[in-house]
């Protein structure tokens, strides 16, 4: 029960969501070194398929890739950080952490709930 | 990566970005300033440098170095009888644009408020996890 699929699926995403957060925040702090390219997790899409097509188990065997996207416009110091980006990366990103928490943690109070004795037991 | 990765990222920014206004102020600090030093030249303009730190694997881990350079520039003038001219009378200033600087400070200081405002979001994804383990 403690580890099913659904326990492991939104343990995973709680993981991505936090690397993504570190990741994030680093191109922030890089948006004045010269030559940095700004970086980017990518997991979701693969994921989401794996989830849909193959189950759990294959889904859950997709790591988290970092890669550099390089699709915003360099500046001439090489640097390619678009902080507004970055920003609102970073915003989606807390929502979406607070949403799997969210999540988890019903799943969690079902299971105290269950395992609670009964009401003037 | 670990849990405060992030945050170490970010503080780095912030102390260079910090490194970086106080370079700032006192470029213009030294704009006028005709005294010379030990090697006969005045103050010289520093400069800070910004370098990603690298992983093991040659890959940026998110952190910041930063370091003073100095880049020397001197304009000068004839003067004599200025109690810092030199025998042939010529004064020397360091060559410090001001618009220079000051756009080199609103820069840090705005990299400086969005490096502290990750943090706090990073602070709160921490604290968000730790309700799971909470009851009620």
């Amino acid at each position: 029960m403690l580890g099913d699929d659904q326990f492991r699926v939104l343990e995973r995403l709680l993981d991505v969501a936090s690397l993504r957060a570190q990741v994030h925040a680093g191109n922030l702090a890089n948006q004045n070194t010269p030559g940095y390219h700004a970086r980017a997790v990518e997991f979701d899409s693969a994921f989401r398929q794996a989830l849909a097509n193959d189950g759990p188990d294959d889904a859950l065997a997709i790591e988290p890739k970092i890669v550099e996207p390089r699709t915003t416009s360099t500046k001439v110091d090489g640097n390619d950080v678009a902080v507004d980006r970055e920003v609102t990366a970073l915003a989606q990103n807390r929502l979406l952490y607070d949403t799997y928490v969210a999540m988890l943690k019903g799943r969690k109070d079902l299971l105290m709930t269950a395992m609670s004795p009964p009401p003037g037991g | 990566m670990g849990l405060f990765n992030g945050v170490d990222a970010a503080a780095s920014a912030m102390s260079a970005e910090r490194l970086r206004m106080t370079v700032a102020a006192e470029n213009l600090a030294h704009a006028g300033d005709t005294s010379r030093g030990p090697d006969g030249l005045p103050y010289a303009r520093q400069r800070v440098i910004f370098k990603s730190v690298l992983d093991q694997q040659g890959q940026p881990d998110g952190r910041v170095e930063s370091q003073v350079v100095s880049s020397p520039r001197y304009e000068r003038r004839i003067e004599p009888g200025h109690p810092d001219a030199d025998a042939d009378g010529v004064v020397m200033t360091p060559s410090i644009d001001p618009i220079l600087e000051l756009t080199d400070l609103m820069i840090a200081s705005k990299s400086y408020d969005s490096n502290a405002n990750a943090v706090r979001g990073l602070m709160r994804l921490h604290e968000s996890a730790l309700r799971i383990g909470q009851s009620g």
